[in-house]
């Protein structure tokens, strides 16, 4: 039931968010998205309003360490400096990890906050902060920054507004991202490798035997079933309907067809999953795909930081680890959206859920650490070449300007054109901001 | 409606306010020298007009700064942070025209929430009145009841506006007239429009309505229910099965909305199947009916449903579900005996109330005593007071951790008592009373006192007696919501709509569609010792449950007040069962025996990709308020489409398919044993010829691999149709 009908604030709230008071008088949920399902359905385009802009979020899960990434500290004492050394940026005096050469050579169009900081080690607990700007509470899950812009723009297109690729598990897989909003903003999971030689988009191609005359025929004969049967609520189902298109339209699947790339390009951006991610990300947003989520795991590292995040296996001659290949699929990617006009409306966020412990553990690793940590931005109206922020000389804590998660969040919805003071409803009927009351935009990120 | 035309609104009406002098109430200004009240007048004018709503300052962290009690629950909270904090600066006693809580919203300085009223209003006015006196807090008027003259109102005339009244009883026994400083709020502001001044609702749509009256910390619901334009139905001759169906017929009387007729005997053997036993009708059991002569065959095939096998174990599903039974991180054999023991609860037709017992006052090794699992379904005390309130009274009890619930009785003192008698149980494998352990009370940096909700606090000894008194509270036949919360569960498995909805919400401001009917049915069950059976018979020998359902035109209030049977979508794994039972290749899921269903797969933490996409209950999340149509989505549609759930028993060489191509049979016979197989009924005449005119193709003549194909369609295209999917 929806109790507010005085509010606080100018905000209009959009008709599709007012969700809350609909089941009490007899129209779920469910029945109330077939709706609006429907009339979605009729728009075969996308509103042709002011352009949204498009995210790529490059989610490093497990929680990266700013020492060997964006905040070495090469004057610290061993235990805290670590095994890598550092490089000198495009930047004038600021050096970061020695596996980041490429970035290194970008940072004019990279912006990085060195103050981030939060106070929730725990993987679950932290992605759900950095993802949605909120502390998590057994009340309430919220939606991720990319679900709640999926559920804002109005988006209309064969391919979905919120894709995860290869798959949407983080923070230790409890975390859905759709939070209170409606499972249709839930980030759809390609559920495949795009750097394996067999990649395919999990059912997206016709099954073994199955021909396109096939498909066409079974989406007759159910509309036909459907409607000999007349039954109450079954007026055309918006996600299936989307599925035929999908799997029909050429060009929709031509969107993840990968292997259509040049392989110089391919190779630019590394072989790795998370290059071959990133490179599909950019097909997807050039195809007017608004949210895409590279999901890239292995950064929980507890142990052996050296091969783990710069060699990739003992005794590699060329580092492959997680490092290196984030240099080369950020770089690349950087390069890739400037050449083809679509930097300055794409953003990209390089960030996990924290950082690491400045002092290496007997392990060889770093454990978690959220009280400082780092994250990149560039494009879609990011002011880079500027270090926001910095940590102390240990990389402990904030020496200046600290940023929360609730803030870097509401920034990156004023990057997107999206008011952070927005609020939505649940679907108990709690009016719920966006961001929380106290985050404040980081103003020197946006250009 | 954006802000400004609410503003505009509420100037409006406000000026409207002034001009209607007549009416008279309690807190209007109205005398030079009679105290305003802080408590009764104050707090229901910052009500009023929305200052301490969740939207405005009676959110968790205030506004702007400020910040008030959700709908001043919290009288002496208000004062102090009206009065007294940061020194006072918000009152000037001097002026009172000057303090900030008249500047702000009196439109002089800059307000989040803009312009509220103009200062001469009654609202100004009773604000500085209250201010010149002095700004002083008595306290020692409390209100103990509101009351709205008539809680359900027949609207036949729309032409006329309805007058809303409330009317509050003070400790002293005084009732007055409040009407004037409740708040009324319509649950769909589209349909009733109210003068927020002289209490008058029109009424704009037809159906049933509900508004509820706030004042103080006091809740009351109006139901209106408004018939709908047409002549009055004679329900004389409508089938009366039980005394279910005289409940139903009289609301259907006032509203004026006629009853489809009774279903017929394949759809209602379809139903009836589908909701005992979770499984489609076999074709053994649909001749077998069919050919019943029997008058009380439905009556008869009811209770031979509740008597097999297939019924213990979906209903140990279904309540398995309820329950969140699941496997722990680690530890599979918890989740095995906890649901064996449920298994066998049903078997022993055990009544809920000796369940429920045994879950609250469950010890021992979970590894051995089944229902000791109970207490290892959450992390913490407080997150298993909410699953317990939740799971067996159908209470949300979650609001009241961080305010007392704004639409419900529920105290913070309730929620951390609760917490307080559960925090005395260890909720690892063994599950034993730890009589000293505590909860803090967020508001008294105390340890919380243990309580049974709604309930004095417990006189019990602190070695661990608080499980035992509760449980005993719980099931106890007066308990206010552990029968009813069942029963309004069972009949919404049945009915497709709780008579309370949604059926984990059980509060006085969500009141029953039925109130009579949902009494009487409590009643039987808790005279039938909770016995499950019994409630289930009652609900499926009812006319109102073997309906015809509705179609695309039906209208919303139809489904509501049961003319119409509902249509459901089928929980995940009977799908799943059912698409193995049509196409005769049973799945197999990791690491069971093959031939395990779905529904007896009792671990939802068993990894199965296609109940996944298509949208299982996640393990330990409640799955009630869903309807489930949403999830999956389009990677559920893609699946079904392209994935192998079913596309790989269609390819499979002993499917029923198959064997019927293989068996020569026609066209025709095929088309009807799948409908029979999947729809429980024959195809109508033009729905062969239309399977004729597209399965015997020309080509699939000479082409038997084309005439397989064209068939393989077919079948794929029954078991991914509405009426499959669902039950109706």
């Amino acid at each position: 039931m929806n109790q507010v009908n005085r509010r606080c604030d100018g905000v209009v709230r959009r008709e599709v968010l007012r969700l809350g008071g609909l089941s009490a008088f007899g129209l779920g949920l469910g029945s109330f998205f077939r709706l609006q399902n429907v009339a979605h359905a009729n728009l075969l385009r996308r509103t042709a309003a002011a352009k949204p802009k498009s995210c790529i979020l490059i989610w490093l899960d497990g929680g990266p360490s700013h020492l060997e990434t964006f905040d070495p500290k090469p004057d610290a004492p061993v235990e805290v400096r670590g095994p890598l050394r550092t490089i000198p940026t495009a930047l004038t005096g600021v050096r970061i990890g020695e596996c980041l050469p490429q970035t290194a050579k970008r940072m004019k169009d990279i912006a990085v906050v060195r103050s981030m900081t939060s106070t929730l080690g725990e993987h679950n607990f932290g992605t759900h902060y950095l993802l949605t700007g909120f502390k998590p509470t057994p009340v309430l899950e919220y939606p991720s920054f990319h679900s709640v812009g999926a559920s804002v723009y109005d988006h209309v297109s064969t391919l979905p507004a919120n894709i995860a690729v290869p798959h949407s598990r983080v923070g230790g897989g409890k975390f859905s991202g759709n939070g209170f909003l409606a499972t249709k903003h839930k980030p759809f999971s390609i559920g495949a490798d795009p750097s394996k030689g067999n990649f395919k988009v999990r059912d997206l191609d016709l099954y073994r035997g199955i021909t396109l005359d096939s498909v066409k025929r079974r989406r007759e004969f159910v509309n036909a079933l459907d409607q000999f049967s007349n039954l109450d609520g079954g007026n055309g189902d918006a996600a299936f309907d989307q599925a035929f298109r999908l799997v029909t339209s050429k060009e929709a699947k031509a969107a993840f067809s990968i292997e259509r790339e040049k392989s110089s390009l391919r190779k630019k951006y590394g072989l790795r999953t998370v290059g071959q991610c990133c490179l599909l990300a950019r097909r997807l947003v050039e195809r007017g795909v608004p949210f895409v989520t590279v999901n890239v795991g292995g950064w929980d590292t507890h142990e052996n930081l050296k091969t783990r995040l710069k060699e990739g296996y003992t005794g590699a001659k060329n580092p492959v680890g997680l490092v290196p290949s984030l240099d080369l699929a950020f770089s690349a990617l950087i390069d890739d959206l400037k050449e083809r006009g679509l930097f300055d409306n794409t953003l990209v966020v390089v960030m996990g859920e924290f950082g690491r412990t400045p002092k290496l553990n007997t392990a060889g690793g770093r454990d978690h650490w959220p009280r400082v940590f780092s994250v990149a931005l560039a494009g879609g109206g990011v002011a880079g070449g500027q270090i926001v922020g910095a940590s102390d000389a240990l990389g402990e804590r904030p020496k200046d300007r600290p940023v929360t998660p609730s803030d870097l969040v509401a920034t990156i919805y004023k990057l997107l054109g999206i008011d952070p003071a927005l609020e939505l409803t649940t679907p108990d009927g709690r009016p719920v901001r966006v961001t929380p009351h106290e985050s404040k935009i980081v103003k020197e990120l946006i250009a | 409606m954006n802000l400004n035309s609410i503003r505009q609104s509420i100037c409006c009406s406000m000026i409207v306010g002034l001009m209607l002098l007549g009416v008279t109430t309690h807190a209007q200004v109205d005398s030079k020298t009679e105290l305003v009240d802080f408590d009764t007048q104050m707090i229901p004018l910052l009500t009023k007009l929305g200052c301490n709503s969740g939207a405005c300052h009676g959110s968790a962290a205030g506004r702007g700064g400020f910040r008030l009690s959700l709908y001043g629950s919290k009288p002496a909270a208000d004062y102090e942070a009206i009065a007294r904090q940061y020194k006072g600066r918000r009152i000037n006693l001097n002026d009172a025209e000057k303090s900030l809580i008249l500047r702000k919203p009196g439109g002089e300085l800059d307000h989040g929430g803009q312009q509220i009223f103009e200062l001469d209003d009654p609202a100004g006015q009773l604000i500085a009145k209250w201010i010149e006196q002095g700004a002083k807090r008595s306290g020692n008027q409390r209100i103990v009841k509101l009351d709205v003259g008539q809680a359900s109102v027949i609207v036949n005339d729309l032409s006329k506006p309805v007058q809303l009244s409330a009317y509050a009883t003070f400790h002293d026994g005084r009732r007055v007239n409040v009407t004037r400083w409740t708040r009324f709020e319509a649950n769909d502001r589209a349909a009733i429009k109210i003068n927020e001044v002289t209490g008058q609702a029109k009424i704009l749509r037809r159906g049933r309505l509900m508004v509820i009256a706030r004042f103080v910390s006091h809740v009351v619901p109006i139901e209106f229910i408004v018939p709908l334009d047409r002549d009055p139905v004679n329900l004389s001759k409508a089938p009366q099965h039980n005394f279910i169906d005289r409940f139903v017929y009289r609301k259907l009387r006032l509203l004026r909305l006629d009853p489809t007729e009774l279903t017929g005997d394949d759809e209602f053997l379809r139903r009836v199947s589908l909701d005992l036993t979770g499984r489609l009708p076999t074709l053994e059991q649909i001749k077998a009916f069919r050919n019943n002569r029997s008058k009380n065959k439905r009556t008869e095939i009811i209770d031979q449903l509740m008597a097999s096998e297939a019924y213990v174990d979906y209903w140990s599903y279904r309540l398995a579900r309820q329950l969140r039974i699941r496997s722990l991180p680690g530890d599979k054999t918890g989740v095995k005996i906890y649901y064996q023991w449920l298994r066998q609860q049903l078997e022993k037709k055990i009544g809920w109330d000796k369940i429920a017992y045994q879950l609250v006052t469950a010890r021992g090794d979970s590894h051995r005593v089944g229902s000791a699992n109970f207490y290892r379904t959450t992390a913490n005390p407080k997150l298993q007071s909410e699953f317990l309130t939740e799971s067996l009274l159908g209470v949300r009890l979650r609001c009241a951790n961080c305010h007392d619930h704004p639409l419900d009785r529920w105290t913070q003192d309730d929620y951390h008592g609760l917490a307080a008698i559960l925090a005395t149980t260890s909720q690892g494998r063994a599950v034993v009373d730890k009589p000293n352990a505590k909860i803090i009370h967020p508001v008294t940096g105390r340890p919380a006192i243990q309580r049974i909700p709604g309930q004095t606090k417990l006189n019990v000894d602190p070695s661990g007696g608080g499980r035992d008194a509760l449980a005993q509270w719980i099931v106890h036949r007066e308990n206010p919501y552990f029968a009813k919360a069942m029963v309004n569960r069972i009949w919404a498995s049945f009915m497709g709509r709780g008579l309370i909805d949604p059926v984990d919400d059980l509060r006085a401001t969500n009141p029953p569609t039925h109130p009579k009917l949902l009494e009487r049915l409590t009643q039987e069950f808790v005279e039938h010792d909770f016995d499950l059976r019994f409630l289930m018979q009652l609900i499926c020998n009812s006319a109102a449950y073997q309906r015809k359902t509705g179609n695309a035109k039906t209208l919303p209030a139809a489904k509501m007040f049961y003319a119409v049977a509902s249509v459901r979508t089928l929980p995940t794994e009977v799908v799943a069962d059912a698409i193995d039972d049509v196409t005769g290749v049973p799945q197999k899921y990791q690491s069971w025996p093959a031939g395990v269903r779905a529904v007896q797969v009792f671990d939802p933490n068993t990894p199965a990709v296609s109940l996944d996409i298509l949208g299982r209950c996640s393990p330990g999340a409640s799955c009630e308020s869903s309807d489930g149509s949403d999830s999956g989505g389009l990677a559920k549609q893609l699946h079904l489409l392209n994935g192998e759930l079913i596309n790989q028993k269609l390819a499979h060489r002993q499917n029923r398919l198959r064997q019927a191509i293989k068996a020569n049979r026609s066209t025709t016979q095929i088309v009807k044993e799948f409908y029979l197989r999947s729809l429980g009924r024959a195809p109508k005449e033009r729905e062969l010829k239309f399977w004729r005119s597209k399965l015997d193709h020309p080509k699939s003549k000479t082409d038997s691999q084309f005439r397989q194909k064209l068939l393989s369609d077919f079948v794929w295209s029954l078991l991914t149709c509405r009426e499959f999917l669902t039950n109706h």
